[in-house]
C-alpha cells in the first residue's frame, strides 16, 4: 500500500499541471481498487497456522510402537486414530497448501509413518498370539484337527 | 535414598499378561528389569536384558523435547529413530526367542 501511494505521489508530483493533477486523482481512484482486490486472499490468511492434528499424529503414531501391551489392541487402537486423523488432515492440507505451517506437515509425514508401521507390528503381534493359541491347543490336544 | 527407591520399584515391577497367560515373553518383556539396572548404573547388564531401553527412553523423551521446541529437523529425527527402534526390537525378540526355545 506505502509503495502504491508513493507511486501515485510521484504521478502527481511530476506532471504539476493542473489538469493533469486531476488526471492523477481520478486515475489513482481508479487504480487503488484492483490491487486491493488480490491482496484480500491473502489478508484472509495473514499467518500459517499448523495443522489441526499434525502433533496428535506425531504422538499417536510414536506410542503405537507398544505393540505388545494388551496383545496388541493397544497398539492398533492407536496406529488407527493416528492413521485416519493423518489422512482427513493430508486433504486439508492438499486443498489449500500456503495456508499451513511446513513444520505442522512434517510432523504429519512422520507420525503417518509411525502409526503405519506401529499398526503393522501390532497386527503381527495379534497374528502371532493366535498362533501361539492354536499351537498350544493343537499340543494340548492333538485330535482337536481330525474331527 | 536412591537405592531405596531403585529396591523399591525393583519389588513392584509389573507382570507381563503376556507371560502369565500365553507362556511366552512378549516383544516389551525385560524393559523395567533392564531400566532397574539402568537406575543402577549397570549400562551392559541392561543392554543384555533389553537393547532397544536407550532408543526407546531417547525416542519419548526427544517427542517431548520436540513438542516443546519444536525443532526444524525434529519430525524427521523421530521417524528415522522409531524405525531403527522399531527394528532393534523385533530383532532382539526373534534372537532371544531362537536362543530360547530352539
Amino acid at each position: 500500500m506505502e509503495e502504491q501511494n508513493q507511486d501515485n505521489q510521484n504521478v502527481w508530483a511530476g506532471p504539476g499541471a493542473g489538469g493533469q493533477q486531476g488526471q492523477g486523482q481520478q486515475h489513482s481512484g481508479a487504480q487503488n481498487p484492483p490491487p486491493q482486490q488480490p491482496q484480500q486472499p491473502q489478508q484472509q490468511y495473514p499467518m500459517q497456522q499448523p495443522l489441526p492434528n499434525g502433533t496428535a499424529v506425531l504422538v499417536l503414531g510414536i506410542l503405537s510402537i507398544v505393540t505388545c501391551i494388551l496383545y496388541g489392541i493397544i497398539g492398533i487402537i492407536l496406529g488407527i486414530i493416528a492413521l485416519s486423523l493423518a489422512s482427513k488432515d493430508q486433504k486439508l492440507y492438499e486443498a489449500n497448501p500456503q495456508m499451513y505451517t511446513p513444520s505442522s506437515f512434517n510432523n504429519l509425514k512422520a507420525g503417518k509413518i509411525c502409526g503405519i508401521i506401529g499398526l503393522i507390528l501390532s497386527v503381527l503381534m495379534i497374528l502371532y498370539v493366535v498362533f501361539i493359541l492354536l499351537f498350544a491347543f493343537s499340543a494340548a490336544s492333538p485330535d482337536i484337527w481330525d474331527l | 535414598m536412591w537405592e531405596s527407591v531403585i529396591n523399591w520399584i525393583e519389588s513392584n515391577l509389573f507382570s507381563c499378561f503376556f507371560v502369565k497367560h500365553l507362556g511366552v515373553e512378549c516383544p516389551g518383556c525385560g524393559f523395567q528389569r533392564s531400566f532397574v539396572a539402568l537406575m543402577r548404573g549397570d549400562l551392559g547388564e541392561s543392554f543384555q536384558l533389553y537393547p532397544a531401553l536407550l532408543p526407546t527412553l531417547f525416542l519419548f523423551l526427544f517427542l517431548i523435547l520436540h513438542l516443546i521446541f519444536k525443532f526444524r529437523h525434529g519430525a524427521n529425527v523421530l521417524k528415522y529413530t522409531f524405525i531403527v527402534n522399531a527394528a532393534i526390537i523385533m530383532t532382539s525378540y526373534i534372537i532371544k526367542q531362537v536362543h530360547l526355545h530352539l
